[in-house]
């Protein structure tokens, strides 16, 4: 694979998704992602290109920034199905299919558990802490909105990208040892230290933001550190977050009703 | 004057249908997530603190609602950049009817907007499969520029709609309620949202999840 085609395929699978739908998932994303591969192998066949392209549009659904990794792997097969003396093609493309939708499941529960479970939750509490301690110095107000904004982006993009460009030459080298190879990288392990550090994180937003409010107003650090632990146990029931609101909204209410003065 | 504050408000409002394009359909760089959306649209509104408040807020409301499978979470860029939009500007609105208010219409956007669109995006997936087996070429790169312009279009129409609905409607309520316990409940919710939220998102961190 040429480095202009791996770009070619990093900077579609940005839109992996741009084609989504409840019946397709990633499915028509996932076959403009392939499209120039396709075009390059089966270039002098069009109809083998829409056929190549029909079995790509088909259900698909990952995590979308593991799906470079997807898209290198099918890459591979494609080549080996394009290569094929035409008796064994419906073999291998059941492989591919096969292979594809595996590969879908193991990486979607992957980065659904890394990025959406620890990562985001990790870069909130970062972003945060960044505005905290902007606030705390004395920055003004455009430094916090930047540096907690810019800090975000920043760190949550920074193995994003590097999965993503990455994803597409190691799935096309590594074509059905997929699974074997995935299984080397400590993914559990990184899931937890994020955990870790962003609860470490969040601890100390909370003990500094507590211990400013404490000092001013005893009454109100209680209320605040009241409403953390409301705020734990309301998700833990499984409350909204609009149902969460209008109930803070009514207790609130009820509290300037009774004469509770903030 | 009034011309160019509209003309604020719907630069506001076409940068955040812009920004919500990056939540599910391309890029995912996270530039749609209310922490990030928040302090920067609110510094181009001309109140950073306050932008970087209501994406606090609306970012740990939402941070654990994640877009997998077939679900459709209410719209954070929505939620945070509405939110905004009726709280600065023209007919500002009280911070404490613009957090619900912002809330609710990103949920009102997966309902109207989100699914209506993923539905028709079914239905053509279910015709390019058919042009594909009938041997004609399915132009992916233009759909997926028709659809992007089609969810950008829907919601800057859907912000542009609240605002003109909105901001006179949360204005009026909010002078009948403010003087009220019902006002004093609403300004105790937005200044206590930060710590639920913080609760909300220690609980989504935990390790024996």
């Amino acid at each position: 694979m040429t480095a202009r085609m791996r770009w070619r395929l990093f900077v579609r699978s940005f839109f992996i998704q741009a084609l989504w739908s409840f019946e397709n998932m990633q499915g028509l994303g996932f076959g403009f992602c392939m499209g120039p591969w396709l075009r390059e192998r089966c270039g002098a066949s069009p109809p083998e290109t829409r056929r190549a392209l029909a079995r790509h549009c088909e259900y698909f659904n990952t995590q979308p920034y593991m799906a470079g990794l997807a898209i290198g792997m099918a890459c591979a097969l494609e080549e080996r199905v394009s290569a094929s003396a035409a008796e064994d093609r419906p073999a291998l493309e059941r492989k591919l299919r096969s292979l594809k939708s595996c590969a879908a499941g193991a990486l979607a529960a992957i980065g659904d558990s890394f990025f959406w479970g620890a990562w985001r939750p990790f870069c909130t509490v970062l972003a945060l802490a960044i505005g905290m301690t902007t606030v705390t110095c004395g920055a003004p107000p455009w430094t916090v909105a930047v540096a907690a904004a810019g800090g975000y982006v920043l760190v949550f993009n920074t193995p994003v990208l590097i999965l993503r460009w990455r994803g597409v030459g190691l799935g096309y080298r590594w074509q059905d040892r997929f699974a074997a190879e995935l299984g080397r990288f400590p993914w559990q392990k990184s899931v937890k230290a994020a955990r870790l550090a962003g609860t470490g994180l969040a601890a100390g937003c909370a003990l500094v933001g507590l211990f400013t409010i404490m000092t001013g107003a005893p009454g109100r650090g209680a209320a605040a550190a009241a409403a953390l632990a409301a705020g734990w146990a309301a998700r833990a029931y499984g409350l909204t977050s609009r149902r969460l609101y209008a109930a803070v909204w009514l207790i609130g209410t009820a509290a300037a009703v009774v004469g509770f003065r903030w | 004057m009034i011309g160019e504050s509209a003309g604020m408000l719907a630069a506001g409002a076409a940068v955040v249908a812009a920004a919500e394009l990056d939540s599910t359909l391309a890029l995912q760089l996270m530039v749609s997530r209310p922490i990030v959306l928040g302090p920067l649209l609110g510094l181009g509104m001309g109140n950073a603190l306050m932008g970087a408040f209501v994406g606090l807020i609306v970012e740990l409301y939402s941070h654990d609602k994640i877009p997998i499978g077939g679900l459709i979470p209410a719209n954070a860029a929505v939620s945070a950049g509405a939110g905004l939009l009726l709280a600065l500007g023209p007919g500002a609105v009280g911070l404490p009817v613009a957090v619900p208010a912002g809330l609710f219409l990103g949920w009102l956007h997966e309902r109207l907007v989100d699914s209506p669109l993923r539905r028709r995006r079914g239905r053509l997936a279910h015709s390019t499969a058919e042009a594909l087996a009938r041997g004609v070429d399915a132009p992916l790169g233009r759909m997926i520029a028709q659809e992007l312009a089609l969810q950008f279009v829907a919601t800057w129409a859907l912000l542009i709609a609240a605002l003109v609905v909105l901001k006179p409607l949360g204005m009026r309520t909010w002078a009948v309620l403010s003087p009220t316990a019902l006002g004093t409940g609403l300004w105790f919710a937005a200044l206590a949202a930060p710590w639920f939220g913080m609760g909300m998102l220690a609980h989504s961190l935990r390790l024996n999840r």
